[in-house]
C-alpha cells in the first residue's frame, strides 16, 4: 500500500500539472465553503464541476497504481462529509439557541399539511425545513397573509417529502459527481401553487424578495 | 447591556454606546412606549425590514429592548417596548464606565469625579 503511495506521490511531483490540479481542489474548497456559507446552489455546483476536472487530471496523470488515487480520493469524501457533519451539528445547536415556540396557531395548519411547523423567536425573515420540520420565523409570520404563510410551509413542505436522508443528500454533494441543483426550488414552488394558490404564493415570493424573483414567478405562473 | 467593546467616545450622542439604527429605534421606542416591527418600519422608511428586523433582534438580545408575543387566532406578532428609560440606561451606562475607571486608576478617579458633584 505505502509503495502505491509513494509511486502516486512521486507521479504527481514529476508531472507538470499537478499544481494545476491542487490549484482547482483549492478553488473546489473555497467554492464549498462559500455554498456553505450562502446556500445558493450555483456555488455548489460550481465546486462540483471543479472538482470533477481535478478528479480527471487526477486520472490522466496517474501512470501508475491507481489503488492509490481510489483511497485519497475516498479519504477526501470522508474528510469533507466529517466537515459537513460538524457544520450540521453547529446548525443545530444555532436552532435550539433560536428558542423554537410551539404556537398555537401553527397547530392546525401543522395537522392539515402532516408535518410539525415550529416558530422562530426571532424578527429575521426566515423559514426552511431541518431534520423533517419546518421552521417559520415570528418575523415571516408577521409579514405574510395567513394564505401567503400557507403557500410558504407548503414549499418547505415539499424538502421535507422529497430531500433524501440528510446524509446521504451531503454524500452525494460531496461525491461531486452529482451535478444537480442542490435543492430542488421549482418543484417546490410548483407543489406549494397547487396547494395553497398561485397567488398566493406569487405574493409571499414577492414580500419575502426572494433571489431569482422574476425566475421562479414565471415559472409558477406557467 | 451596552458592550464596552463597543463605545466609541468620538461618535456623537447616543452614537457613543449604540449603532445609529439602534439609536433611531431606541428613541422612536422611548418616544412610543411600545410598538410592532411594521410600527418602526412605517417611522423609519429608508430602512429595510430586514435591517430593521436585525437590528431589533440585537436590541432584545442585548437586553435594552423587550419583546412580547402577543398571539391571535391566525397571526403572531412581537409588541416591543424599551426594557428601560433614557436616564436608567445612562446611570448604569455611567456606572459601570465609573467602577471600570475607579478599578483602573483607584481614588484619583474620585477626586476628578467631585469637581463634577453639584454645587
Amino acid at each position: 500500500m505505502f509503495e502505491a503511495f509513494e509511486c502516486y506521490f512521486s507521479c504527481l511531483a514529476r508531472s507538470e500539472t499537478g499544481y494545476i490540479m491542487f490549484g482547482m481542489i483549492i478553488i473546489a474548497l473555497s467554492l464549498g465553503t462559500i455554498f456553505l456559507l450562502t446556500k445558493k446552489s450555483h456555488h455548489m455546483f460550481l465546486s462540483q464541476m471543479v472538482t470533477a476536472f481535478a478528479v480527471m487530471e487526477g486520472f490522466r496523470q496517474m501512470t501508475c497504481s491507481m489503488a492509490a488515487y481510489v483511497w485519497i480520493y475516498l479519504g477526501i469524501i470522508s474528510g469533507a462529509m466529517v466537515f459537513l457533519g460538524m457544520v450540521n451539528v453547529a446548525f443545530d445547536r444555532h436552532i435550539r439557541n433560536l428558542e423554537i415556540m410551539d404556537a398555537q396557531f401553527l397547530r392546525g395548519l401543522s395537522a392539515e399539511l402532516g408535518c410539525r411547523i415550529y416558530l422562530l423567536d426571532t424578527q429575521k425573515i426566515k423559514a426552511f425545513t431541518h431534520k423533517r420540520k419546518i421552521y417559520v420565523s415570528v418575523g415571516l409570520v408577521e409579514l405574510l397573509e395567513p394564505e401567503e404563510i400557507i403557500a410558504v410551509a407548503a414549499h418547505e413542505l415539499y424538502h421535507v417529502k422529497h430531500t433524501p436522508n440528510r446524509y446521504m443528500a451531503n454524500f452525494l454533494a460531496v461525491a461531486s459527481l452529482w451535478l444537480r441543483s442542490y435543492r430542488d426550488e421549482a418543484k417546490a414552488d410548483g407543489f406549494a401553487a397547487e396547494l395553497a394558490g398561485r397567488d398566493n404564493l406569487i405574493t409571499a415570493l414577492k414580500k419575502l424578495k426572494v433571489a431569482g424573483l422574476k425566475k421562479r414567478e414565471k415559472r409558477i405562473a406557467a | 447591556m451596552v458592550k464596552f467593546s463597543r463605545i466609541n467616545i468620538e461618535s456623537d450622542g447616543l452614537e457613543k454606546f449604540f449603532s445609529p439604527n439602534e439609536v433611531r429605534i431606541l428613541q422612536l421606542l422611548w418616544e412610543k412606549e411600545s410598538m410592532t416591527s411594521s410600527d418602526i418600519n412605517g417611522c423609519i422608511n429608508d430602512l429595510s425590514l430586514a435591517c430593521i428586523a436585525g437590528t431589533l433582534d440585537r436590541l432584545v438580545k442585548s437586553g435594552v429592548v423587550k419583546r412580547e408575543l402577543l398571539e391571535s387566532e391566525s397571526k403572531v406578532k412581537y409588541i416591543y417596548r424599551p426594557a428601560y428609560t433614557k436616564e436608567e440606561i445612562g446611570n448604569q451606562i455611567s456606572e459601570r464606565i465609573i467602577e471600570s475607571l475607579i478599578d483602573t486608576f483607584g481614588d484619583t478617579v474620585t477626586e476628578t469625579l467631585g469637581k463634577y458633584k453639584k454645587e
